[in-house]
């Protein structure tokens, strides 16, 4: 048992030696520098900004920036004071657009199924489920992104609640179109008679692919804008058609 | 059974630290008061012991480079810590013990965390470290090769418990003394273990003891 143990000892003892490489003892010498500097904080200043102030830099940048661009897309514009003052019905018809206002889209809230007519004896889809309550106010075709009824506003610096956004096909209803939503824009399934699409010129068969600029998709349209001019192609031919007032 | 330090380097060639005239706690005393020249001459006398012991022990010659430089910068760290109740030898091999098995629960971690293989285990992977020898290799020197890896890795797969006494009483020639105090066990015990290890090794050598 011993002399195997002593022959186990002897094959180990006989392994060949490695040794340290050549510059062994200055990469020691560098690891003890290195760790001077670290333990007595003498890191350069630059080294510092880069591990704590330039993330922080830009950690509020960012935030910064998500704010501002979540006020810009939600904060509605001041309306106008309209009140007592209001035009009557007629007279509105010959100065703006109708102001259409959709009942609140709330689960909670009984909604009639059948299509409701405004005063203006415009027929005004209701929106589909989920989507965001709009108003057009009176003297433009300025969409709001929340329940708000700008005539209630009263001039008032009194802002939408903040979220949600409303469906292209929405919009596009109140102002006389039906229409299909995809990716690549709203088909116009049909246009009523006697609306402000109809007045504009707009034709059952348009693919509108932009309300005043914005790109129209199936998804939903943030923030407030206005309906100024329709971009679409009819034909294959990309036109605009203005539709700001009558 | 006892083998003595004479016995030990059958190739003759040994790791073991050579008497000098200055003591290794001279050498510390003079670092203390700021002697550089010291700390390299205490780097010169434990560096390639100390390469060896962790090679040895990790069988991975880079890894065992880093460990051992790692083992001198806590020395030189910790040298107004260290007391010289202990010899300096037993110090610093306590220090290069602690790195080393740092490091096998390190791989071990990385090998549970390497669920789909993609990470081999290093053990798997182990191949015997050798100085580049531009000569052609002779039938003789290709056994001898094959029979050392064999050997390195048989040690690289015992239990730190046995494998940490086998090299530093088999490979580095330290007494048994000196291993009980460097693993702050008792001298029995650490008998028993380097008898346990060496048992657990001739399992694997089988075949090189019967042609010795």
């Amino acid at each position: 048992m011993k002399d195997q143990e002593e022959q186990i000892s002897r094959l180990i003892a006989g392994l060949r030696p490695v040794e340290a490489p050549e510059g062994f003892e200055g990469m020691v010498r560098t690891k003890i520098a290195e760790g001077r500097r670290e333990s007595s904080g003498g890191r350069p200043l630059i080294w510092l900004a880069a591990k704590f102030a330039l993330p922080l830099i830009l950690l509020m940048l960012l935030g910064g920036f998500l704010i501002v661009s979540q006020e810009g897309d939600i904060n509605a514009e001041m309306v106008p004071p309209v009140g007592d003052s209001r035009p009557e019905v007629a007279e509105l018809d010959a100065v703006s657009p109708p102001v259409l206002d959709v009942a609140a889209t709330n689960d909670s809230t009984p909604r009639n199924a059948a299509p409701t007519s405004d005063r203006n004896g415009l027929q005004v889809d209701q929106p589909p489920r989920g989507s965001q309550d709009i108003a057009l106010s009176p003297d433009d075709t300025t969409v709001f992104p929340s329940g708000v009824d700008p005539r209630r506003t009263h001039g008032t610096n009194s802002k939408p609640p903040i979220g949600g956004s409303v469906s292209p096909a929405s919009v596009l209803s109140m102002i006389g179109i039906v229409s299909n939503c995809s990716p690549s824009g709203c088909l116009a399934t049909e246009v009523r008679e006697g609306t402000i699409a109809a007045g504009a010129g707009i034709q059952t068969g348009d693919l509108i692919t932009a309300l005043d600029g914005r790109p129209v998709t199936a998804e939903g349209i943030t923030g407030q804008f206005s309906i100024g001019e329709i971009t679409l192609v009819r034909s294959g031919a990309k036109m605009t058609v203005s539709i700001a007032r009558r | 059974m006892a083998l003595d330090n004479n016995e030990l380097g059958a190739s003759g060639e040994t790791t073991r630290v050579p008497s000098r005239s200055v003591s290794d706690h001279e050498l510390i005393e003079k670092v203390r008061h700021g002697d550089e020249s010291a700390f390299g001459e205490i780097m010169a006398r434990y560096k390639n012991p100390i390469t060896n012991f962790l090679y040895r022990f990790l069988n991975d010659y880079e890894e065992a480079v880093d460990l051992a430089q790692e083992t001198f910068v806590r020395v030189y760290f910790a040298i107004d810590r260290y007391h010289t109740n202990y010899a300096f030898s037993t110090y610093i091999y306590r220090i290069a013990s602690n790195l080393a098995i740092s490091e096998l629960r390190k791989r071990k971690r990385r090998s549970i965390l390497s669920l789909t293989g993609l990470f081999q285990t290093d053990e798997d992977n182990a191949i015997e470290f050798q100085p580049p020898d531009s000569r052609p290799l002779a039938d003789s020197d290709l056994v001898e090769d094959e029979k050392s890896r064999t050997i390195a890795k048989a040690i690289a797969t015992l239990p730190p418990k046995y494998r940490i006494p086998i090299i530093l009483r088999d490979v580095e020639g330290r007494s048994y003394e000196d291993v009980a105090t460097l693993m702050r066990l008792g001298l029995g015990t650490t008998k028993s273990r380097i008898s346990r290890g060496r048992g657990l090794l001739k399992e694997k050598l089988a075949d090189y003891m019967s042609s010795d």
